[in-house]
């Protein structure tokens, strides 16, 4: 393999090099331990595309992150999260073997759906932020066949979860190791393996029909981005434009539920089940035969003066009632590092994300707005993230100004709201909403992005 | 010999509409072409924003556009079929749908202006003599569907060569001018492909704003495989 792609290098390939330089630094008010007050992130990015032949294509989107952390809220000092890393979002051969069929092979993000914000048909990629979509650069490691016509596609994905990753770079998928890391050979980390395969296969049927964007989509995955084994589900992607007005929606369909819930009699005194060996959390409708979706419904309208307003209504179908939301919320503010070990270490998050949104709700809506062009170089922006059941919501105003065509400066502010007392949870003598349950209170970020 | 052929001209009918603009669309948008071009925005304060596309025109109104400058925008493509647009956004890793009145990389052309130009099929109205130019003919155009790029146009072309474009004005359905262009430098590109290599654009509302497109290369005899333009290319 190693020789073939260096062969297929001496044969003077294009190259075509992109990237950039950016420093995103943050301050925050925090509200929990563990959280830093002030946090630098430094990445560089590079994308590197080689054609060393008409039918192959070589390519790589990997970024080097620096962050350094400080005025960190209690004892811990060394922040895990915090660490520098290399994210690989995507390295992969690109062969385009006939006219209208390629294979791919490699990690990718391919994302089917028309959402914004949320893509609840995505079964493939690390989640992204909501309120900056563009922010989420990684995809799956995975192999992709694919027919491409101008108004038809047909597209299949078999996909494995890189189970030991270090460096950004994978050393097993699909299964675990039979050996445990040296580090939890030695007691000083979980051994987090199983016996289990993770993957997913899916496929999509792309149509272009009287001007509507459709795909239609299916996966089958086990253990893959949730909890869920042998899992069929089933996805429908729309898409129109309207004059000035594009809409969209996007929707999946399957049985049961991963859902977290929390017992009810371990949310004050989560320490006495686990010496029970009562469990903390429980899936109950993982296997549930009942018909569950994820759905969005949405709409950007564009103003002849360039501006956008983009409108989202996001239902989540694997969000918690009122009950459960408090008994989990509960549990997380009065014993976070058990909470994180009870609901378990999240799937590869992709690059370090500046918010992200455990929707653990049912109902939430997306605004966003944009005025670029304000004078010459300024764009204003802002977006909210609403939960419409408890009106906890997190705001984001942001300012761009690019003062040269390699460089993008941007100010921003992040605030969440507590929203509704009664929906929410009171411990202490403080209520929690769901967009303030975050270690961080209002948090205030400048970015300085060079591109090359 | 030459006041003789001017006062021909003159007095000759004006051809119909559809001949004016299926020549337009001949020269403009011929059926296949590889192209490379750059096109300069000139703002308020005077600064400009340079931006430099490889285009791909496929036939039955299908046309691709890679951006290869400035580096804030590489990697970015633009995809027309019939009366779709999308953009490839390589920070999204997807491409979204785009409005043809949308502006092209926030210049004052619009999409439609660099990735459709269709009048025979998108336009009526009528071709008549102007009085002050009189080796033009002015070409007063009406939208036939409200998806098109502009309400009305007013075209001047030469009357010989036939179809050339030297002015157009752009207006909404009230009436009011959004934009002007001037076209000029005619040059040619090899395959007996002669056509005007200079496009400025005015904006008419922010008056100090203009737009400069200027075709470097146009190539009728690529090889244009209709691969390219599906929705499942953009990106690879």
């Amino acid at each position: 393999m190693g020789a073939l792609v260096l062969m297929l290098l001496c044969q003077s390939p294009v190259v075509a090099t992109t990237g950039y330089v950016d420093s995103r630094t943050t301050g925050a008010w925090t509200q929990l331990d563990g959280a830093p007050g002030l946090t630098e992130l430094g990445e560089a990015n590079a994308q590197i595309k080689l054609t060393p032949h008409e039918k192959v294509t070589l390519y790589a989107d990997t970024s080097l992150f620096w962050q350094g952390a400080w005025f960190i809220q209690g004892g811990d000092k060394d922040l895990a999260n915090f660490r520098p890393s290399v994210v690989v979002s995507e390295a992969y051969a690109d062969l385009p073997l006939q006219e209208h069929f390629r294979v791919l092979v490699g990690k990718k993000r391919i994302v089917w759906g028309s959402g914004l914000a949320f893509n609840p048909t995505d079964a493939l990629n690390p989640a992204k932020d909501p309120t900056d979509p563009t922010f989420q650069r990684a995809g799956a490691w995975l192999g992709e066949l694919e027919w491409g016509f101008e108004k038809v596609a047909i597209s299949l994905v078999a996909a494995g979860k890189a189970t030991r990753q270090y460096a950004g770079l994978p050393t097993a998928l699909v299964v675990y190791p039979d050996h445990p890391t040296a580090e939890a050979a030695r007691g000083i980390a979980v051994d987090d393996r199983d016996d289990d395969t993770h993957f997913v296969f899916t496929g999509r049927l792309y149509l272009l029909a009287g001007d509507v964007d459709v795909n239609l989509i299916y996966s089958y995955a086990n253990l893959y981005n949730d909890a869920f084994r042998t899992k069929s589900k089933g996805g429908l992607s729309l898409s129109r434009v309207f004059g000035n007005l594009e809409v969209h929606g996007e929707a999946s369909l399957y049985t049961g539920s991963a859902r977290l819930s929390v017992n009810a009699d371990c949310v004050n005194a989560p320490v006495m089940c686990l010496a029970r060996g009562v469990p903390i959390v429980s899936r109950p409708d993982l296997d549930a035969t009942w018909l569950n979706s994820q759905a969005l419904v949405g709409a950007r309208y564009q103003f002849d003066n360039s501006s956008t307003l983009a409108v989202e209504y996001y239902f989540n179908g694997e969000g918690l009632d009122g009950a459960g939301y408090r008994r989990l919320a509960t549990l997380s503010l009065q014993n976070p590092a058990l909470a994180q070990a009870a609901l378990g270490a999240s799937t590869d998050p992709g690059s370090p994300q500046k918010f992200t949104l455990n929707a653990v709700r049912r109902h939430y809506l997306v605004l966003q707005g944009s005025r670029p062009q304000l004078w010459d170089d300024w764009t204003i922006s802002g977006s909210a993230i609403i939960g419409l059941e408890d009106a906890s919501m997190q705001l984001v105003g942001q300012v761009q100004w690019m003062p040269k065509e390699w460089l993008q400066l941007t100010a921003a502010v992040y605030a969440p709201i507590a929203g509704l007392k009664i929906e929410g949870v009171t411990v202490g003598d403080k209520d929690y909403g769901q967009f303030t349950l975050s270690p961080f209170q209002t948090r205030v970020l400048f970015q300085m992005r060079a591109f090359f | 010999m030459t006041s003789l052929l001017l006062a021909l001209m003159l007095t000759a009918e004006p051809p119909t509409i559809k001949e004016v603009l299926t020549k337009y669309d001949s020269i403009m948008a011929p059926p296949t072409f590889k192209a490379t071009a750059t096109m300069t925005a000139h703002r308020d304060d005077g600064t400009t924003r340079g931006y430099k596309m490889t285009i791909l025109k496929g036939a039955d109104d299908k046309s691709r556009i890679w951006f290869q400058e400035p580096a804030a925008v590489r990697g970015q493509e633009m995809l027309r079929n019939a009366e779709n647009f999308w953009v490839y956004m390589p920070n999204l890793k997807r491409a979204l749908r785009l409005a043809s009145r949308d502006n092209f990389q926030g210049g004052d052309f619009n999409n439609a202006d660099v990735l459709r130009a269709n009048y025979a099929n998108d336009y009526d109205g009528t071709v008549k003599e102007d009085p002050t130019k009189p080796d033009v003919w002015l070409v007063e155009m009406k939208a036939k569907t409200p998806d098109s790029a502009y309400d009305s146009i007013k075209l001047w072309v030469l009357k010989s060569p036939l179809g050339v474009p030297v002015r157009g004005e752009y207006y909404t359905s009230s009436g009011k001018m959004l934009r002007s262009a001037d076209f000029s430098e005619v040059k040619d590109f090899g395959n007996g492909m002669k056509r005007p290599s200079h496009i400025t654009m005015r904006n008419e509302i922010a008056t100090q704003r203009f737009s400069e497109m200027v075709w470097e290369s146009v190539d009728t005899a690529a090889t244009v495989g209709d691969g390219k333009f599906g929705l499942s290319d953009l990106g690879h």
